[in-house]
C-alpha cells in the first residue's frame, strides 16, 4: 500500500473512532416533574430531556388534568441553548394525578411519541 | 416497504444516475468523450430527481405534522416544513443545487463546451453529498455530528462513484461492440480499468465508512451487538445491504482479474457488460434498501436499553 493511501486509511480509521454514537429518534431522557412522581409543590412548567435535539415547530408537550382536560399554557418551547429540551408552563396545578403527553420529531426527521403522569400532592 | 422509503430510494438512484453521467464523461472517458444517451440521461435522471424531491417533502410534511396528506400539503405547512426544520432547509438549498445543475446540463447539451462540465460534476456531488443531511447522520448535535455526517457523505460519493458509473459503461461497452470500431474499443477498453481503479477506492471507503456509520447507530461490534441487530428490523436491511454488497465485489473482482487483462474478443466485452449490468441491478437493489434503512430505527443496545428502565426514568 502507497504512503498516501495509508495516510487516507490512518484518517478514515480515526473518523471511525472519533464521533459519538447517536440515537437518530429523540427517546424521552428524563423529565421535571420526574416520571411517575409524587410532588410537594406544584410545578410551575413541564420539562422533558430527550436523547436528540428536536423540532420545535412540529414538537409539543401537553398536560391534561385527571378528568382529560389540558391544563398546560399552550406555550411550548424548546430551549434556546439546547435543542433537546422542550417545555411547557402551567397554571398553579390543584392536588390530584397528571398526565404528559407529548410528540417529538427529531432534527432526522423521526417521529416519536409517549406519555407520563405525575402527581401534585396537598 | 413504505411510501416515504421508496420515494427516498428513487430520489438515491437519481442522484446517484446523474452524478455518474458526469463522473464517468469526466473522470472514466478519455478525451471526455461522452457515453451514448448522456443528454436524455442526465436530463430524465435530473426530472426524476425534482419530482421525486417533491414527493419526499410531500410525505414528510404529513409525517412531521401528523395530519392526513392533502391537509399536511397547505401552504402554511410545507411553509413550517421548508423555513423551520433542518430537513426543510437543506431540502430547499438542495432543490437550488439541481436547478443550478438543470442550468449548467442545459449548456452542455449540444458537446461543444467542454469547460462546465466539471462545475456540473461539482454540483452533482454536492447533490449527492448533501444527502448525508437527511438521514441518520443528521442526529445529535456538535462536532460528533459533523464528523458522522462527513462520513456518511464520504459513503454517499463512493457508492455514486461506483453505481453511478455503471450505466454509461455499460451502454459505452454496447456501442463499442455494435461499431466494432478499433478506436471505440480502445476507449471502452480504457474506460475500464480506470474504473477498475475507482472501484477499487469507492470499495476501501464504503467498507470504512460503512461501519462508521453503523457504529454512529449505537451498534457494538461485539457479539451482543450483532445479537442486538440480529432481531431488529434494521439489523435484516443491513445484513441483506451487506450481503448484496459482498456480491458485488464477487462480480468487481471477476471483472478485474479475469476479464479486464482480457479484454481483446467481442465475447470477453459481452460478458464484461453483462457482469455491468448484473452489478447495477445489485446496487439498485441495495439503493432499495438505503430507502428504508434510513428511516428505520437503529436497535436500542442492550445496556442501554437496562439504562433506561432503571430509576432514573422512573425518578
Amino acid at each position: 500500500m502507497s504512503l498516501p493511501r495509508a495516510m487516507v486509511c490512518c484518517v478514515a480509521a480515526l473518523a471511525l473512532m472519533a464521533a459519538d454514537a447517536a440515537w437518530a429518534h429523540a427517546f424521552l431522557d428524563h423529565a421535571e416533574p420526574r416520571v411517575g412522581s409524587s410532588v410537594e409543590r406544584a410545578p410551575r412548567q413541564t420539562t422533558i430531556w430527550f436523547s436528540e435535539p428536536v423540532e420545535p415547530a412540529f414538537s409539543w408537550v401537553k398536560v391534561f388534568d385527571a378528568n382529560g382536560k389540558r391544563v398546560d399554557r399552550g406555550d411550548k418551547a424548546v430551549d434556546p441553548q439546547d435543542a433537546s429540551v422542550l417545555r411547557v408552563s402551567v397554571p398553579p396545578l390543584a392536588p390530584g394525578r397528571y398526565r404528559v403527553a407529548w410528540r417529538a420529531v427529531s432534527i432526522d426527521t423521526h417521529v416519536t411519541e409517549g406519555d407520563f403522569t405525575f402527581e401534585v400532592k396537598r | 416497504m413504505d411510501d416515504l422509503a421508496i420515494v427516498r430510494a428513487v430520489h438515491f438512484a437519481a442522484t446517484i444516475a446523474v452524478f455518474g453521467e458526469l463522473a464517468y464523461t469526466l473522470l472514466l472517458s478519455r478525451g471526455h468523450v461522452r457515453p451514448p444517451r448522456f443528454v436524455a440521461m442526465t436530463a430524465w435522471s435530473l426530472a426524476v430527481v425534482a419530482v421525486s424531491a417533491l414527493a419526499w417533502l410531500a410525505l414528510e410534511a404529513r409525517d412531521m405534522s401528523g395530519l392526513p396528506l392533502r391537509e399536511a400539503l397547505s401552504a402554511e405547512t410545507l411553509d413550517m416544513v421548508i423555513t423551520q426544520t433542518l430537513f426543510g432547509q437543506l431540502w430547499l438549498a438542495r432543490m437550488a443545487l439541481a436547478a443550478a445543475l438543470a442550468v449548467a446540463l442545459y449548456f452542455l447539451r449540444d458537446g461543444s463546451r467542454d469547460t462546465g462540465g466539471a462545475l456540473a460534476l461539482v454540483i452533482a456531488l454536492v447533490l449527492l453529498a448533501t444527502l448525508a443531511g437527511m438521514g441518520h447522520a443528521a442526529a445529535g448535535r456538535g462536532a460528533a455530528r459533523s464528523v458522522r455526517l462527513a462520513v456518511d457523505a464520504l459513503h454517499l460519493v463512493a457508492a455514486g462513484a461506483w453505481l453511478g458509473t455503471l450505466p454509461p459503461l455499460a451502454m459505452a461497452i454496447g456501442a463499442a461492440i455494435r461499431s466494432a470500431d478499433a478506436d471505440s474499443l480502445d476507449r471502452v477498453r480504457e474506460a475500464t480499468r480506470r474504473y477498475s481503479a475507482l472501484g477499487i477506492a469507492a470499495v476501501g471507503t464504503l467498507i470504512v465508512s460503512g461501519l462508521a456509520n453503523v457504529s454512529y447507530n449505537n451498534v457494538a461490534f461485539t457479539a451482543e451487538g450483532v445479537g442486538d441487530l440480529y432481531g431488529s428490523q434494521y439489523g435484516h436491511l443491513l445484513f441483506a445491504k451487506l450481503a448484496l454488497f459482498l456480491v458485488m465485489i464477487a462480480f468487481a473482482a471477476v471483472n478485474r482479474l479475469r476479464l479486464a487483462p482480457r479484454l481483446d474478443a467481442p465475447a470477453v466485452f459481452r460478458t464484461l457488460r453483462r457482469n455491468a449490468v448484473a452489478e447495477l441491478l445489485l446496487g439498485l437493489a441495495i439503493v432499495t434498501i438505503v430507502g428504508e434503512l434510513g428511516i428505520t430505527t437503529p436497535p436500542t443496545p442492550h445496556a442501554a436499553h437496562h439504562a433506561a428502565t432503571t430509576p432514573r426514568a422512573l425518578e
